[in-house]
């Protein structure tokens, strides 16, 4: 009964989603085809004329804009976004002549798992560092300790991420040379990205589940658990939390994606090798085709997030379920 | 059982006296606010024996929800100074610590509130609520053993197909059956006293007298005592043996309710009775009492109830009066008790 409702629930979100990632699709797709010839873009100044229609035949540039957008949305579904001339091809471009082409969705799902692998540390690290704190100032109300996480959390949201990340390596890796600069491949690159990215998220997860567990802590249920007898240790820790975790659960939420739009600067900041700096890297070329491709990755991430809280959202408020 | 109740209700309660399950003596409750120290309990001394059922009568402010509060231990200190002591079974409830009186607060002694929407917890199954009860004052209790036992409650305060309603959440509950629920979880642990704190004030008519009719039918299977806070003559008149009256922050009248009602010891008792409207007197205005309860950081010196009396002599405003003998069964703090007793 309960799982056949969720399914219900969890379709239409899914639906939702799905509506979303065509919208913002069709908005990069009419924004990058006013941004220029992605043709000339590609060949430089130094392609002629003749080059130049050639690689506008082949990138379908030629036709009309509906069996353009046509090509693009069936491309949305089998996840073939185009192809780029530019991004790591070996052979450079020789005067004259069309360059090499290679798929851009494969380029681009290539850094997905850097990516994955710096998000999930800093979300994780977040979550452990911000719950705990916030549940333990919420139960100390105005004492020292509660004031301290109210003001570093304030900090945390407060502090811009990219000159933080340079403060991180000036200290760690310049200084201190406990850590490296930049680059990947062990656990202790990922350290100081993932510090920078879970400054933010900390003090502001410190600060919702603080002021979210304090509401529920002075709500009459609390009150009538204390009566008959129930430690408080457990009312905090099942009775308020549960329902402290709506609030608390949307901005990790929030958050999650905060960090993902976070690594385009990030990763290019730490040379890490994920998608964020892939961005960056087909911006800095103008690579169109490649830029469509990293952005749908991108937005495909932050849907998939917004669905998986909207699903903790049904089941943690048994009042959503039927909505 | 009735009479038994009111031969046993004719003592007047006195703090530690023998058998007695719980012992209130000179309770005196005061919170820090902004406008001033306000006195919410100003020194009430009760007790209870095993079985017995006891009102306390009073309109808002009067501190009988305060003098409850304390008893529970639901008061925080601070805001809340707590002076006086409150003994069961040889605690102090006011000093043993929280992992002592945890042992008794829903265990030995359990109360149910007056909003019961409010006090189930909207995020947790009323199953898991109830349950929870033995799971933490049952160590051992097994997972499936504590449903199975909430399911059985919930059968006992006759809530309809219990067994299916043990995964509900609270909002798929009114408010009748809500309150049923935190009846269930009162008795649970089959406690020695029920504290039932204006127990169907947000219930509709009809449902209230549903809610006190299963009260007095688990006290009857369980020999439980009530304490049963309202406002309400009516419910005390049907529900409880002896009846205390309190008027800001202390206990003005007490005695068997029958005779408290028939033959009030206090003018403020009588203006209360007075003011009830009665199918016989129809055609008579009704009685109010003049003025307003008096503001708790400003409690007049004397008896408290002077400026609203009209028996009032120099005397009321000088004199508190002590709660005083009127009768062997009766007590009542009034400087003209024997005058307001003879009519």
């Amino acid at each position: 009964m309960i799982a056949n409702v969720l399914g219900g629930y969890f379709m239409r979100r899914l639906i939702g989603s799905a509506v979303m990632l065509f919208i913002v699709m069709s908005a990069v797709f009419v924004a990058d085809r006013n941004i220029g010839d992605p043709a000339r873009m590609i060949l430089g100044d130094t392609g002629t004329e003749a080059d130049v229609l050639e690689l506008r035949l082949r990138m379908g540039l030629e036709d009309p804009w509906h069996v353009q957008y046509g090509r693009f949305v069936a491309g949305l579904v089998t996840f073939d976004l185009g192809e780029t001339f530019r991004y790591g091809i070996s052979k450079p471009l020789a005067h004259g002549g069309i360059p090499e082409s290679r798929a851009t969705l494969p380029i681009a799902a290539e850094r997905l798992p850097a990516t994955f692998l710096l998000t999930g540390v800093a979300i994780a690290l977040s979550v452990l560092v911000a719950l705990p704190l916030g549940i333990w100032a919420a139960v100390r109300p105005r004492t020292i300790g509660d004031r301290l996480v109210n003001v570093l959390s304030l900090a945390g949201v407060s502090i811009v991420e990219y000159w933080f990340a340079l403060i991180l390596i000036l200290l760690f890796a310049v200084q201190l040379d406990w850590l490296p600069t930049s680059g990947y491949g062990t656990a202790a690159h990922v350290i100081l990205p993932a510090l920078a990215l879970s400054l933010r998220p900390i003090g502001r997860i410190t600060q919702i589940a603080r002021s979210s567990m304090l509401d529920e802590l002075a709500k009459p249920y609390v009150t009538a658990a204390r009566g008959r007898g129930i430690p408080i240790s457990k009312i905090a820790s099942v009775h308020a939390l549960k329902n402290a975790a709506i609030p608390v659960v949307t901005t990790i939420g929030e958050e999650t994606i905060n960090v993902i739009t976070g690594v385009i600067i990030i990763e290019t900041v730490f040379g890490w090798p994920g998608i964020g700096a892939l961005t960056v890297d087909a911006l800095k070329i103008r690579d169109v085709p490649l830029i469509e491709a990293t952005i749908f990755l991108l937005v495909l991430m932050v849907l998939s997030i917004n669905l998986v809280v909207d699903l903790l959202y049904a089941l943690l408020n048994p009042r959503v379920r039927l909505g | 059982m009735a009479v038994a109740d009111l031969t046993r209700a004719g003592a007047p309660a006195e703090p530690g006296r023998d058998g007695a399950l719980l012992a209130v003596s000179d309770l005196r409750v005061s919170f820090q606010t902004p406008h001033g120290v306000v006195d919410a309990v100003r020194g009430v001394s009760f007790a209870i024996g095993r079985g017995e059922t006891v009102g306390i009568l009073g309109e808002s402010g009067s501190g009988k929800s305060v003098s409850v509060g304390a008893v529970m231990g639901l008061l925080d200190s601070p805001p809340a100074r707590i002076g006086g002591a409150i003994r069961y079974g040889g605690v102090d409830l006011l000093k043993a610590p929280v992992r002592e009186t945890r042992r008794i607060h829903g265990d030995r002694v359990a109360m149910i509130n007056q909003d019961a929407v409010t006090a189930l917890n909207p995020g947790l199954t009323v199953g898991y609520q109830i349950a929870e009860m033995f799971r933490v004052h049952r160590p051992g209790t097994s997972r499936a053993d504590a449903r199975r036992r909430a399911a059985e409650l919930m059968d006992r305060v006759k809530i309809p197909s219990a067994r299916q309603r043990v995964q509900s959440y609270p909002h798929e509950f009114s408010g009748g059956m809500s309150q049923r629920v935190m009846i269930a979880m009162a008795i649970a642990l089959e406690p020695d006293i029920l504290i039932a704190d204006e127990p169907t004030t947000a219930l509709d008519v009809t449902v209230q007298a549903q809610i006190m009719q299963l009260l007095a039918e688990l006290r009857e299977q369980t020999g439980m005592a009530l304490i049963l806070i309202t406002h309400d003559l009516g419910v005390v008149a049907e529900s409880v043996a002896r009846v205390l009256v309190m008027y800001a922050g202390r206990i003005v009248e007490r005695g068997p309710t029958e005779e408290v009602i028939a033959r009030p010891a206090h003018p403020y008792t009588a203006g209360l009775m007075s003011s009830v409207p009665r199918a016989e007197h129809k055609d008579r205005k009704l009685a109010t009492i003049e003025g307003a309860p008096p503001v708790l950081t400003a409690i007049p010196p004397g008896c408290a109830f002077h400026p609203r009396c009209g028996r009032s002599r120099p005397v009321c405003s000088g004199d508190r009066p002590e709660l005083e003998p009127v009768t062997s069964a009766r007590d009542s703090a009034c400087h003209f008790a024997a005058q307001v007793f003879d009519g």
